[in-house]
């Protein structure tokens, strides 16, 4: 599952990068949520407990379990009152290099089941006379009926439908689910992909919440895990940091003996790269490197992971008004939910829904650099906090944008900033004539705000600021001053 | 070395209790124009601002610019120690970790002195240009309380449509829905209950009363709040603190959408 001890690794090296954050602050924000890791964790936690017996999956009456769909509804109706605005998304096949591993798991898991009923056989010996053993029989059992649980498909045909019927989006991936999420981050379609699997950042994620669906009662904070403050503090380039992890044993390539990932992080620094790193493990000869170890397949999967062009899903994210007739049928008739209790839920998904409406400062105004950077602001000025604007970057976000006053604004913006680059202009041939004067241009418009947004690290870069002040293609500047989001979810919406 | 001097100390008093519930930590920017602050609260829905600028204060110096990371709650508390008459002080020295309060009495027979300790605040500024709003309606401050007051009683969203000759607040709700106008009036002889607007084109926008209401609280700073409207962008609710030094505590609020309406255009 994911890379091995890198969130120590982070957290010894790069604590910067972590930050504890409220679900308060992640309001109006979409997150990309991997869905089989979310079922998985809700097949093993949701549980019910009776005295004595070990605890089991909740299930309807035929038997069936649902521990998995009253997760998904109750905590996604949770994230949904603090605005937060989740996609899910599901695994398509895995990739063959996963197969060991897999084959592992699924060894562990038989292992366990012959242990389960060892278990479940002593507690039926013990009996009542030996109270104490039949205690201890009864934990070892819940322990390894934990480990036995196995997701199945129809765990994640259930989940679609439920997901479907509450109108939230789902996004099927061909293949590993935490790539295509990483994959809709890093293109701006969500803010942040959700999951515990660390594999996400070397699928380049810009942001990774890490325990987003976990329960309320256990009052852990979300962790905010930022991918280029971490390359910044780690003094790794993005394709350095995929060799450490990879290094340090990811689910396609067992980790080399003798290399943990303090060593992965030392050798990558000392020797540039995976293949130079691994060629000097063979000339020392104290690590055993085995024949044909396959770090090319490995750079390739995560380099070249097979995903979903992240634009052509972009329409397809929308939040709808929940099928309220339909989550009846479905949770109360057929999975035996309680009547009631379904109801005040879908109650609060309408409210919740609500909310989404709110806007946040951030996409209106632009972060600038810290408030120390500059001296307290001056009534009124525009500032552009620093001239170490990224004009190429913003550029081809603008014109992604599609409107021909963005790209003018970013021209602005490049010049405003003292960055002043015919570059910026040119790739939408329109003709701007950048004002050069003073930065509080009429001429900046909006594009600041969704051109932050699409390029994600240009959040961590101190950016010049923009304001949607005069506005001369009413049409065009309405979508960009716009949070993007909205602007495409309406775009969308219009085709449909 | 910072040093600023509030003659009325109520006035600090004041802003601290009109922005101790929006916002927990913020740093307080000192620097040779005077003190500043900009914070957001936690879901980054609303922004506040503070400018006061030295020639506000009774008597104000400051060597290098300096950010004091306070938590408010803490400095609201320690304030509360001072009398309404009292002179405010606050000091602190360059890369010093307190921020020292001092509070005189009036007739100079008690002088107490407070140290708080200073906080590291990783802050996130964003940067504000100066904006020609569409429409701006000056009114009495305690008339903008009460209509929030009034119709956060039926719903949680207000819209705020402002045309030529008035303003109207409505609102909807489980309960049902009502909303209240007001218009212009110019009273030459009492200027601080004048309603005043100044529109460039009619403008309508949401917003979450929650939050206006909390920026009510600063009600007590100023007789007048206006309100500055454009479409699709911030409101901004300004109380002047000061109105000859342009000193000011503005508040900023990012609208409500309607999803579904945008779908429609």
């Amino acid at each position: 599952m994911g890379i091995k001890n890198l969130m120590k690794l982070i957290q010894a090296s790069a604590p910067a990068a972590v930050k504890e954050i409220t679900l308060k602050e992640l309001l109006g924000r979409k997150v990309a949520i991997d869905a089989s890791m979310t079922i998985y964790s809700f097949l093993v936690a949701v549980r019910s407990s009776s005295d004595g017996a070990p605890s089991a999956n909740l299930t309807n009456e035929a038997g069936e379990v649902t521990s998995h769909l009253q997760g998904i509804f109750s905590r996604t109706i949770r994230l949904m009152e603090h605005g937060v605005r989740p996609v899910y998304v599901f695994d398509g096949k895995p990739p063959t290099l996963k197969s060991g591993e897999l084959a592992k798991r699924k060894e562990a898991k038989e292992k366990a089941k012959i242990d389960l009923e060892a278990a479940q056989a002593r507690i039926a010996a013990a009996g009542e006379d030996d109270a104490e053993a039949a205690k201890e029989a009864v934990a070892e059992a819940e322990k390894l009926a934990k480990r036995t649980v196995h997701m199945q498909g129809s765990h994640q045909e259930e989940a679609k439908h439920l997901l479907r019927l509450m109108g939230v989006p789902v996004v099927e991936a061909p293949c590993e689910a935490e790539a295509q999420c990483a994959a809709l981050a890093k293109a701006g379609v969500v803010w942040a992909a959700a999951t515990e699997d660390m594999d996400t950042l070397c699928f380049g994620t810009p942001r990774l919440l890490r325990r987003l669906t976990f329960s309320e009662a256990r009052k852990l904070p979300v962790w905010e895990i930022s991918l280029p403050k971490l390359l910044a503090d780690l003094g790794l380039s993005m394709d350095q940091f995929v060799d450490v992890c990879i290094l340090c044993g990811c689910d396609y390539l067992e980790p080399l003996k003798g290399i943990g990932p303090v060593k992965a992080l030392e050798r990558v620094r000392k020797h540039g790269d995976l293949a130079a790193v691994i060629e000097a493990l063979r000339e020392e000869g104290k690590v055993p490197v085995p024949e044909g170890y396959p770090i090319d397949e490995a750079l390739r999967l995560f380099h070249e992971a097979d995903i979903t062009d992240p634009e052509t899903l972009r329409g397809d994210i929308k939040w709808t008004a929940p099928d309220e007739a339909g989550l009846v049928e479905y949770l109360v008739d057929q999975k035996g939910f309680n009547a009631d209790r379904v109801r005040n839920a879908i109650e609060r998904l309408k409210k919740a829904r609500a909310k989404g409406g709110q806007k946040r400062m951030d996409s209106f105004f632009t972060m600038g650099a810290k408030a120390k950077a500059a001296p307290a602001a001056k009534k009124g000025a525009a500032k552009p906090k620093s001239a170490a604007a990224k004009p190429a970057r913003r550029t081809s976000a603008s014109v992604k944008a599609g409107a021909a006053a963005a790209a003018a604004a970013a021209a602005a913006a490049a010049s405003s900033a003292g960055t002043a680059s015919p570059v910026a202009a040119e790739p939408s041939g329109a003709v701007v004539a950048a004002p050069s004067t003073g930065p509080a241009s009429p001429a900046a418009t909006p594009a600041e705000g969704p051109a932050g947004r699409s390029a994600p690290e240009a959040a961590a870069t101190p950016a010049p600021v923009f304001f949607a002040a005069s506005r001369p293609k009413p049409a065009a500047s309405k979508r960009s001053s716009e949070d993007m989001d909205s602007a495409e979810t309406s775009k969308a919406k219009r085709a449909k | 070395m910072f040093e600023a001097r509030f003659e009325t100390g109520e006035t600090l008093i004041k802003i601290v209790d009109a922005m101790k519930e929006l916002v927990e930590d913020c740093n307080i920017d000192c620097s040779t124009t005077g003190m500043s602050m900009q914070a957001m609260d936690q879901s980054h829905v609303s922004l506040v601002a503070l400018m006061l600028q030295k020639e506000f204060f009774g008597s104000f110096r400051c060597d290098r610019s300096i950010s004091l990371g306070l938590n408010l709650l803490s400095f609201s508390k320690i304030l509360k120690c001072a009398s309404k008459e009292d002179a405010i002080t606050l000091k602190a020295e360059d890369g010093g970790d307190v921020l020292t309060l001092m509070f005189e009495s009036k007739d100079g027979s008690r002088v107490s002195e407070f140290e708080m300790k200073l906080m590291d605040i990783d802050s996130e500024h964003l940067g504000i240009p100066e904006t020609e709003y569409k429409a701006v309606v000056t009114m009495p401050s305690g008339e903008f309380q009460r209509i929030v007051r009034d119709l956060g009683i039926i719903g949680d969203t207000v819209g705020i449509g402002c045309e030529k000759d008035g303003v109207r607040f409505s609102v909807t709700g489980d309960l049902g829905s009502g909303n209240v106008v007001l218009k212009q009036n110019t009273s030459a002889d009492k200027p601080d209950l004048a309603t005043l607007i100044e529109l460039e084109e009619p403008v309508e926008l949401s917003f979450a009363l929650r939050y206006l209401s909390l920026f009510t609280k600063a009600t007590g700073l100023s007789p007048q709040a206006s309100l500055s409207m454009s479409p699709e962008v911030p409101l901004v609710v300004e109380y002047k603190i000061d109105d000859e030094t342009a000193s000011y505590l503005r508040y900023y609020l990012a609208p409500k959408v309607d999803e579904d309406e945008d779908a429609a255009e």
